[in-house]
């Protein structure tokens, strides 16, 4: 799946109808798209602040299967890096939003779950593009 | 009756005595180039590799770095401008593991300030480089980016103060510059004088030949040693820097302005007759 | 110059230090990706996007857990990642990952 490094789109648009409007087939084929550039970023992100060596201990642990559902995965970090987990998912967010071309914001607080819903429906429209 | 020459234009002479020091040469890694160089650059110099942008300078200098880790030499590659995880990519892309190098201590890429190098003294950003891993080669991308710090009066005075400090540690260097033209039979391919600081200069260039860009490398000057002094062209390939024949059939190519040799065009048009009678 | 004491610190500790603040988040990933970065504190604000003001106290922290390391290069002040110490702290952090079970259990 094309992504991109620049251009910043509105994340607010009008998106949700994106998904709605993909047959089943479309669907499958751009929520498996998302969800490999969602566990590179996750990989990058996490083996860039912490190493390769954490990386893999978080691979083991199950957490790399789970970065596409938002609230297991947060879950997941919070048990394992307390406060530090929010750390975790804005480097996710910055890095996934950088590849995707939406704008980050560090003041505002961040939903990780809301920032993956927007990255993800930006994906589909991207994919309904093609 | 004149020596035979072979394709890199030495003669059976001069490839006899280069032989003898070949063992000495640091060697670009690049085979044709190191033929061109009559075996390598000279241990200890201080090599100005001279081109305009997209040229293909880092990938010839880390080209130069990695043969050099391969060959149990040490090195390292200072960068003003890119940052190293840039270098890494790109390095990548020709099969270069840098990180793994680095892992290994065979290899630094150092990302800092034109100003922090230019400080002398104990405790120099170069001493604590040098003494990290201890380089036998060591490329610094790029010498035009000390313009930006020093005045242009000062900039030959501190350039040359980096190239002695290189010089004086026996450290074989590469140092990048960005020019935006070479032209002419002038060997001076910066505008403040930096050429005659510098042992060897390797200048590429784009040139434009019959509507499609192509390269081209010549070796413009080297101390204490005969070179191939003719323009040869090169690609950069998915393993690096290759160079090809020379540009025999066109001259002008230096000036910008390249056109076919006297004798291929005569050949051309013979040709163009020859076909013109067979069809009548 | 900046000294942590790190020797004595925890894996759970080093880790709440670490990633105590997205900025100290942004300035590991800057020198893991780029570990030969050698730069002032004003040219490291630069790089990622922030102001020397923001940056300082967070860099502060790092240099006092000693993953970073200062120097005085002329007239300037640099700093830099300590490859040895960065590796010798991930590895603590590593091994305090491997003993927690997801859930919070130890």
């Amino acid at each position: 799946m094309r992504t991109r490094e620049s251009s910043p789109t509105n994340p607010h648009g009008n998106f949700g109808s994106a998904s709605r409007s993909m047959d089943l087939d479309q669907r499958f084929a751009a929520e498996k798209a998302f969800s490999s550039v969602l566990v590179s970023t996750v990989r990058e992100a996490v083996g860039n602040a912490l190493g390769h060596n954490v990386l893999e201990i978080l691979a083991s642990k199950g957490l790399l299967d789970d970065a596409s559902n938002s609230k297991e995965f947060d879950r997941k970090l919070q048990s394992l890096f307390g406060n530090g987990a929010a750390v975790l998912e804005r480097i996710v967010v910055k890095d996934l939003n950088r590849k995707l071309g939406i704008p980050y914001n560090s003041e505002a607080r961040l939903d990780y779950e809301k920032s993956l819903e927007i990255a993800r429906e930006v994906c589909f429209v991207e994919s309904r593009m093609k | 009756m004149t020596a035979p020459r072979s394709k890199t234009g030495a003669s059976a002479f001069d490839l006899f005595s280069s032989k003898v020091e070949e063992g000495l040469r640091v060697k670009t890694g690049i085979v044709e180039l190191d033929e061109m160089l009559r075996g390598g650059f000279m241990p200890g110099d201080a090599v100005m590799l001279a081109g305009s942008a997209g040229t293909g300078k880092t990938t010839l200098a880390l080209q130069y770095l990695v043969s050099g880790v391969k060959l149990g030499e040490p090195g390292v590659y200072v960068t003003f401008e890119e940052l190293p995880d840039q270098i890494y990519r790109d390095a990548k892309n020709f099969g270069w593991d840098l990180r793994k190098m680095e892992e290994q201590d065979k290899f630094r890429v150092i990302c800092t300030s034109p100003n922090l190098v230019l400080e002398s003294g104990d405790g120099s950003l170069l001493d604590d480089v040098l003494h990290d891993i201890q380089p036998r080669r060591l490329v610094i991308d790029s010498l035009s980016h000390l313009e930006m710090f020093v005045k242009k009066d000062d900039m030959r005075m501190e350039a040359y103060r980096v190239i002695r400090y290189l010089k004086t540690r026996g450290i074989s260097s590469v140092l990048l510059w960005e020019s935006p033209q070479i032209s002419g039979a002038s060997f001076s391919v910066t505008d403040v004088g930096l050429s005659f600081l510098v042992d060897c200069i390797v200048a590429l260039k784009p040139v434009e030949i019959e509507s499609s860009m192509r390269k081209a490398l010549v070796v413009l000057k080297m101390r204490g040693s005969d070179h191939d002094k003719r323009l040869r062209e090169y690609e950069i390939t998915s393993a690096g820097i290759k160079i090809e024949s020379a540009f025999s059939n066109y001259e002008g190519i230096i000036s910008g302005s390249p056109r076919k040799v006297a004798s291929e065009k005569f050949m051309e048009m013979f040709r163009g007759a020859s076909e013109k009678q067979k069809k009548a | 110059m900046f000294r942590g004491e790190p020797d004595e610190m925890s894996g759970s500790e080093i880790l709440l230090t670490l990633l105590g603040s997205e900025i100290r988040g942004d300035l590991l990933v800057l020198f893991h990706k780029n570990p030969g970065l050698i730069d002032t504190v004003d040219a490291i604000a630069r790089r990622i996007g922030r102001t020397t003001v923001t940056v300082i106290s967070e860099l502060r922290e790092l240099l006092e857990l000693g993953v970073l390391r200062q120097k005085r290069i002329g007239a300037s002040e640099v700093v830099f990642l300590d490859r040895a110490k960065d590796r010798e702290l991930l590895e603590s952090v590593a091994n305090h990952l491997k003993t927690i079970r997801i859930g919070g259990e130890k």
